[in-house]
């Protein structure tokens, strides 16, 4: 008996260190996992119906798609809607047409373009055709080199014939036509961004198909450049917002003459805000021009999250250039809005789409509309969790059935790469019965 | 056999003990937060599984090492938990406070993340310490986050040894209308801080303030040649070596470093093991390791191969005008130089850069157009000279752009920034000289006309 307790207590000896090495790593631990903070934010779902349509995808094995810009307009002048959008990854500007079968075409317009920001549609040579003005940033990645151009192409027949005006600057945002100094022509005003340094200007149309520059604001950061009769008088003035060491908004005044006066109309000491564009829009109807800008930029982080302060806020025009602060959304990661009446109930309403929500978790919106109750009062519901990424959004009837629809643009620069579009239409198909 | 028995007794029970402390241990471990998709990077994926490894069994600095991996993947949520646990282990440890604050500070919980930076500030061994002072700054760059200015304000006033929390503190001055005690610590930090752009872009908007434009325009126009940077945001600087340490990016970017010419076969190589661990199979990382196969082609001169591999990357769907550039380089090793010309064109309007102006001068002269190809040459030359301008190498920049001058003299641009230069070298005649001849040859051009209008100064 004891020689069999020996060699049962030998077999033991042996046998324990190696089960023991051999199961150690799957013992469970005590303590349960660390939490894992999440953020983001998500709305109900809408009572509008959307339905998501997909113009322009991610293919596979292509590097995800890279939209700076897509606008609802009449390219060409036809009477009819086409969606217009800039596309970095491949350095054109593309059209996109819908079909009667309910299909979309797509059309490059012009290639070898660096890294379009914005285009325009509008006969700046005044022959009757819709040429394109374009927004040249050079590089999407950032950068202080003077890579940035105000491009013209020229229309010709059915092509375009490229023109540079400007060159030797910085990255250009955007640009918007205007004639500001009332002698019948188009001219321009340019919103340089920059990297460390940027300027706002405008380009006086000297109709020999040359322009002149003028410096407004000598100031990095600068993203849009709307234009407006913003206090009333009769003549188009300018706003900008620039966002990089500072988050301001600046107007200026036209006083005619190609003279402009600049005021500060609004800036945040939060220099973290993330101003990512400036929309105009008449939000409460009372008939003059109000701003709408949406704020969740955080391209400067390797990898983004959604800050408390990100969102949409109104800025109400009231006269005399002042402007008051509303906040009517706090969707993380906000980058673009657009504004029409999605619920065709009479006032404005406006659509928001998120770069950087918190991605992870995927019932975390990309897309809103903020429903106006007549009084300026908004409530948000949620459209979409995806395609994640978006950056630009317009508003327009894309169908015909007088309803607004919505398309929007990726710019898929950055993890997860996952739920990537490129251009994407949700289309309004109105409340449910 | 009882001594044998006893014997075995004994090892059996300390057996027992070893055993039981193992299990014991691995039951009472910290279970690391390990994410379900760690990466899309293999090389990265397979470093965090190991250092969670580590850390669950390891250290406080195991655990700050696991921390870090994940915050340079982005992982912020699960970054956090890793750097609170090695809190928790070593709360005296300043690396890991930061780290955690950090943390909490970019995922937006602001007061929260002003509490640790706080803390990290208080067990900072030395008072004005690199460390100590990026966590006051963080705090005072907070509290504008939220909105409490006065509150900024005190914490980048007991900071302004830190140029970042001077200039900030000066940007509230200037906004709250205490323009002279902007000026005042701006002038004290242009001493340390020599033609910082931030500096100089705030003294601008400062003397504009005070009513002394001539000197508001003077500061503006030092801009261009600013030489420092003063990172107002610290959020990418603290990143970027985190995300360049591990995984594919940290080994791209050290390919990247290297001599196509004579490091090829060497390039190769580390692409290959990429690809030998599937690095290669996700498009993004494929983008970049295509573009330097082609350049180790291209130096090797195997143009087919070059022009295979750039068939590869426009098939991702990448136009720009370097590909372009790249592949005008291979059709002109085949021998075709008209395509390689018309390819260079092409680029030109997307990247006109002094490399591509040259090579392009040199092939208008070998079409024997001189005229295009002193144009292209007087391109090159300037923007090079730009290049040393904003190096603030005044006189070199000044040397190249008279050289461009020299191959083009209807350049309007060049004689415009030949009258920037000499500006700023204190020449006024001579700049003004230039700026009239830059709008005689281009009468709507701005820039030389904003220069002739400046606010003179009485000297």
């Amino acid at each position: 008996m004891a020689g069999v307790d020996v060699r049962g207590m030998v077999a033991f000896a042996v046998c324990l260190p190696i089960a023991v090495v051999c199961s150690l790593r799957y013992v469970p631990s005590w303590f349960p996992p660390p939490a894992v903070e999440t953020a983001g934010s998500s709305y109900p779902a809408s009572g509008l119906t959307f339905s998501r349509e997909s113009v322009s995808a991610a293919q596979p094995g292509s590097l995800p798609p890279q939209i700076a810009n897509v606008q609802v307009c009449d390219i060409d002048g036809d009477g009819t809607t086409e969606v217009l959008a800039c596309d970095v990854l491949g350095s054109r500007l593309v059209r996109f047409d819908r079909t009667e079968d309910g299909g979309w075409t797509e059309t490059t317009l012009v290639d070898d373009v660096a890294a379009p920001a914005h285009a325009t549609p509008v006969d700046l040579d005044g022959d009757g055709d819709r040429d394109l003005v374009v927004a040249v940033l050079g590089s999407i990645i950032p950068s202080d080199e003077t890579i940035g151009r105000v491009e013209w192409f020229e229309r010709v027949g059915d092509s375009y014939r490229r023109h540079v005006l400007l060159d030797d600057i910085r990255r250009v945002a955007d640009v918007q036509p205007c004639d500001f100094d009332a002698d019948g022509d188009i001219d321009l005003a340019v919103a340089v961004f920059g990297y460390a340094r940027g300027e706002i200007l405008w380009l006086e149309n000297r109709g020999d198909g040359s322009f002149a520059d003028h410096l407004l604001l000598p100031r990095v950061g600068g993203i849009h450049v709307p234009v407006a009769d913003f206090d009333g008088d009769g003549d188009s003035d300018l706003a900008a917002v620039v966002s990089q060491h500072l988050e301001e908004i600046w107007g200026f005044e036209n006083l005619g003459n190609g003279q402009f006066e600049r005021r500060m109309l609004w800036r945040t000491p939060n220099f973290d805000l993330g101003s990512a564009g400036l929309v105009v829009a008449d939000l409460d109807r009372d008939g003059d021009a109000d701003l709408i800008l949406p704020a969740g930029d955080n391209l400067e982080d390797f990898a983004a999250f959604p800050q408390p302060y990100h969102g949409c806020y109104w800025l109400e025009n009231l006269g005399n250039w002042q402007f008051r602060e509303h906040r009517i959304s706090d969707l993380g990661g906000t980058y673009a809005a657009a504004v029409g009446d999605l619920d065709g109930d009479g006032d404005a309403d406006v659509a928001l789409v998120s770069l950087d929500n918190d991605w992870r978790n995927p019932a975390n919106a990309s897309i809103v509309w903020l429903e106006n109750d007549g009084q300026q009062q908004f409530r948000s519901w949620q459209i979409d969790a995806e395609p994640i990424h978006l950056v630009t959004v317009a508003a327009g009837d894309l169908d015909g059935d007088g309803r607004t629809d919505l398309v929007a643009g990726s710019l898929n620069l950055r993890r997860p790469r996952e739920r990537m579009g490129g251009v994407t239409a949700w289309f309004n198909r109105g409340r449910l019965p | 056999m009882s001594q044998w028995r006893n014997i075995t007794l004994i090892v059996v029970a300390v057996e027992i003990a070893v055993c039981g402390s193992m299990v014991a241990a691995k039951l009472l471990r910290h279970p690391a937060a390990i994410p379900i998709v760690a990466s899309d990077d293999p090389l990265a994926a397979r470093e965090i599984a190991a250092l969670a490894g580590l850390a669950e069994t390891g250290t406080a600095a195991d655990w700050l090492s696991y921390g870090q991996a994940l915050l340079g993947q982005g992982l912020y949520g699960y970054a956090e938990a890793a750097f609170r646990r090695a809190v928790e282990m070593a709360p005296a440890d300043a690396d890991s406070r930061f780290a955690l604050a950090f943390v909490i500070d970019r995922t937006g919980r602001l007061a929260e993340s002003i509490r640790e930076y706080d803390a990290c500030a208080d067990i900072v061994p030395a008072a004005g310490s690199p460390q100590m002072q990026l966590a006051v700054y963080a705090i005072g760059c907070n509290h504008l986050r939220m909105g409490d200015v006065p509150a900024a304000e005190r914490a980048f006033r007991a900071n302004q040894q830190f140029p970042a929390a001077a200039v900030q503190l000066a940007k509230i001055l200037v906004s709250s209308r205490r323009a002279d005690e902007a000026a005042a610590i701006l002038a004290s930090l242009r001493q340390r801080v020599p033609l910082s752009l931030e500096v100089e872009q705030l003294l601008a908007d400062v003397m504009d303030a005070l009513g002394r434009p001539a000197e508001a325009f003077e500061a503006a126009a030092r801009e261009e040649r600013a030489e420092s940077l003063i990172p107002l945001t610290f959020s990418s600087s603290y990143l970027a070596p985190l995300v360049m340490q591990r995984g594919i990016n940290g080994v791209i970017e050290r390919c990247a470093s290297m001599d196509p010419a004579t490091e090829g076969r060497a390039i190769l190589a580390t692409l290959d093991a990429i690809d030998g661990v599937g690095g290669g199979g996700d498009v993004s990382y494929r983008v970049p390791m295509t573009a330097m196969r082609v350049d180790v082609a291209l130096a090797e001169r195997r143009p087919e191969e070059a022009l295979r591999l750039l068939n590869v990357l426009r098939d991702t769907g990448h136009r720009d005008g370097y590909v372009l550039t790249l592949e005008a380089d291979a059709v002109e090793q085949q021998g075709d130089r008209q395509a390689a010309f018309d390819l260079r064109l092409r680029a030109l309007t997307m990247t006109p850069t002094a490399a591509l102006h040259r090579q392009l001068a040199s092939d208008y002269e070998q079409r024997g157009d001189g005229a295009n190809a002193a144009a292209h040459r007087g391109r090159a030359l300037l923007l090079q000279g730009l290049a040393e301008y904003r190096k603030n190498r005044v006189e070199e920049a000044l040397t190249l752009v008279r050289q461009s001058l020299g191959c083009n003299d209807r350049d309007a641009q060049a004689w415009f920034h030949a009258g920037e230069l000499e500006y700023q070298l204190g020449r006024q005649d001579e700049a003004d000289a230039a700026f009239a001849r830059a709008l005689e040859i281009r009468p709507g051009y701005g820039r030389p006309r904003h220069f002739l209008n400046r606010p003179r100064l009485e000297r």
